[in-house]
């Protein structure tokens, strides 16, 4: 059994249990549905200007679902004390830590797949740029959220104020990755401008901080 | 450790010389260096932004050291030293935040601006203050101290791709820039002010950083002598 | 005195367990053999579920050193021949018994072992009945006999057992009792922690009896060189 075969074991794991109680995606759908609910009262991007705003307003909404899925991320764990099961297993933790990542940024996907094309109704907007590259940054995007999401979840499961800091962690963390995302989606809204160099943004930020994230996770627990 | 020995001679002989630095500081800063020609008075107000803010980020520098440190070698003094420096850093840094905007309004018009070196310096701030409260309840969990090293190991690699990542953004959509000592031939008077506050400011750095170094360390030893105690008294009654 | 930690499962040697100021554990010392069975007895709040804990590496002594088949610190290997029975389950609620051994198994890496060891501890507690059915519909014995399935998938030669009894009906604890006799056959270590000491009657080959987190008793099982003192 491969360091791969834990993490596919995992991500499933999680994946079918989230798809037999659906209570985290109910919670995820509904929030990030609410933010454009309420932002599509505000305004109705007509002009360039409301488009680039609007680019905000739709990773808004995906920061809203991604807090719910990292939330439950670790604490699903936490019922019957699943946790100390985890460490008492001889598997790698950062094979584990991979396959919780993989389970979220599927869960995140997922609710970005549907999200994007409400957004499009909502505002009544369109892409006019690629919409191909614009994938792509999309699955970078959250990529870059779930790596570090993913870790500070582990590392804010057992306190008190575990909802509070989660947020207050990663959206620092994220800032790089956030101007990339709303900036190359506001040039796929718009039609002109250049993702390239946002890709290439996002392609780093990925880079450094997965291999952070890998080595520093099986560092932390070793102690603990 | 006796208590008079809880700050080492060489400690307040630095008190001294800091004190020196600072008011030698001061005379630069507000009689030596010469007016700015657009700017007038306000900004004499730069040696001091700039000084905090080269002082902060050397503070942040040895936090993210110290946190290597404690992750490799496990020894809480090395937690003790990450979490010392990043206070008196945040403490920099909220002085380098208070005084932009100070200097921003009465000479270029408005508070504040998203610039790069701005903006990351806010970002930076924010890391650093949630490493803080992190720590903080790793105090109440000494398990958490591993994960708050790592966090501090996170943030200081986040400080220039926060940078660049905002520069990259405003060379698309420029703005104005709060200019924040782009020394393109400064006078030699004043790049001796900026120097001098920067030298006092590090020197308060050490002093205040190993201050509060000790006072963590004599937490760490109460705390230790108090198991102790607990430890003997248990003995003592079986 | 490192041969006799060698050929022991378990060694605790002067461990003491504090949580700020609250003494869980003091100067608990004893060894355990292969082969053997130890019963950890003692009210409650005596300390036996941290003892178990620590044993199997969850907590780290204050004071003292643990050490399981001469390791003191918990590798992959040693992991691999430890098997926990806690007080919770360790089970998803949303899996069914068989999924929860399937995902665990790949956690121990069984390998092509997998579905063969699954179907020998289904057996072997007696849950083959119930193993499609999601743990959150079983019972509280429906569940102790799926956790205690978790604990033996791996084949583990050390046992570290937090009250196998509770909530089973006669036919399960009579059951459990076979088990025990047939893993001390085989050569396993067990420890086991009831406050139904009658349970264990005639199969405990030893007793570490705890109060308020001190050893009151330790006997240690007949024919074994203990390494350490009695309280």
């Amino acid at each position: 059994m491969s360091y791969w075969a834990v993490s596919r074991r995992i991500m499933a794991k999680d994946l079918v249990s989230e798809a037999r109680t659906r209570e985290m995606t109910n919670a995820m759908l509904f929030f990030a549905l609410l933010v454009l609910v309420l932002f599509s009262f505000s305004f109705q991007p007509t002009s360039d200007e409301e488009r680039r705003l609007a680019a905000g307003v739709l990773w808004i909404a995906f920061l809203f679902a991604g807090l719910s899925v990292l939330d439950r991320s670790f604490w699903r764990e936490r019922v019957n004390d699943c946790l100390d099961a985890l460490r008492l297993a001889p598997a790698s933790a950062s094979a584990l830590f991979l396959g919780k990542c993989a389970a979220n940024v599927l869960f995140l996907l997922l609710a970005e797949g549907i999200l994007v094309p409400l957004f499009l109704v909502f505002f009544d907007l369109s892409f006019r740029g690629d919409v191909g590259q614009w994938l792509l940054v999309l699955v970078l995007g959250t990529w870059a959220l779930v790596v570090n999401g993913t870790f500070f979840a582990a590392m804010t499961v057992n306190l008190r104020s575990r909802e509070l800091m989660l947020p207050l962690l990663l959206l620092p963390i994220s800032v790089p990755a956030l101007i990339a995302v709303v900036e190359a989606t506001a040039t796929a809204l718009l039609g002109e401008g250049a993702m390239g160099v946002w890709i290439r943004v996002l392609i780093a930020f990925d880079v450094i901080y997965t291999t952070l994230a890998l080595l520093l996770f099986e560092t932390v627990l070793e102690g603990t | 450790m006796s208590v008079e020995r809880a700050l080492p001679r060489w400690w307040f002989g630095l008190v001294g010389v800091t004190g020196v630095a600072l008011v030698l500081g001061v005379l630069h800063a507000l009689w030596w260096a010469p007016t700015e020609r657009t700017m007038g008075t306000v900004q004499r107000i730069f040696y001091y932004h700039v000084s905090s803010a080269w002082t902060a980020f050397v503070a942040f520098f040895v936090n993210f050291l110290a946190c290597a440190a404690y992750l490799k070698t496990r020894r809480p003094k090395w937690d003790a030293v990450a979490v010392s420096a990043a206070e008196v850093g945040v403490v920099f840094s909220t002085v380098n935040l208070v005084t932009g905007p100070i200097w921003a309004k009465p000479v270029w018009g408005i508070w504040w601006t998203w610039d790069a070196r701005l903006t990351s310096t806010l970002v930076m701030w924010l890391l650093y203050v949630s490493y803080l409260l992190l720590r903080q309840f790793a105090a109440e969990q000494p398990s958490q101290r591993l994960w708050a090293a790592a966090f501090g190991i996170f943030a200081f690699v986040d400080v220039p791709i926060v940078y660049l990542s905002i520069r990259l953004w405003r060379t698309q959509h420029p703005g104005p820039v709060i200019a924040g000592g782009e020394q393109s031939g400064i006078d030699p008077r004043m790049f001796l002010a900026l120097h001098v506050c920067f030298l006092a400011f590090l020197l308060l750095f050490v002093v205040l950083f190993y201050w509060r170094y000790r006072l963590e360390q004599q937490r760490t030893e109460l705390a230790e002598l108090r198991a102790r105690l607990h430890r003997w008294q248990l003995e003592r009654s079986v | 005195m490192s041969e006799a930690l060698a050929s022991n499962a378990l060694v605790f040697d002067r461990v003491c367990k504090t949580f700020g100021e609250t003494v869980a554990l003091w100067h608990v010392s004893f060894a355990l053999r292969p082969g053997t069975i130890v019963a950890v007895t003692g009210g409650n709040g005596a300390g036996k579920s941290t003892l178990l804990r620590v044993a199997a590496f969850l907590l780290k002594p204050t004071v003292g050193t643990v050490s399981v088949f001469g390791q003191t610190r918990p590798t992959p290997e040693v992991k691999r021949r430890i098997g926990f029975l806690g007080h919770a389950s360790f089970l998803y609620e949303e899996l069914s018994a068989e999924e929860n051994l399937r995902f665990y198994a790949a956690l121990y890496a069984l390998g092509r072992e997998a579905d063969e060891r699954i179907a020998r501890v289904l057996g072997d507690v007696g849950a083959e009945e119930f193993r499609h059915r999601p743990v959150r519909t079983l019972s509280h014995g429906m569940r102790k006999k799926v956790s205690l399935a978790r604990a033996l998938l791996a084949d583990p030669d050390l046992l570290l057992l937090d009250e196998p009894f509770s909530g089973l009906d006669a036919a399960s604890v009579a059951r459990t009792r076979a088990l025990l006799l047939e893993w001390r056959r085989r050569g396993k270590a067990v420890l086991v922690t009831t406050h139904q000491t009658e349970l264990l009657e005639g199969i405990a080959d030893g007793e570490l009896a705890l109060e308020r987190g001190r050893v009151r008793t330790w006997r240690a099982p007949a024919a074994c060189e203990s390494v350490m003192e009695r309280a």
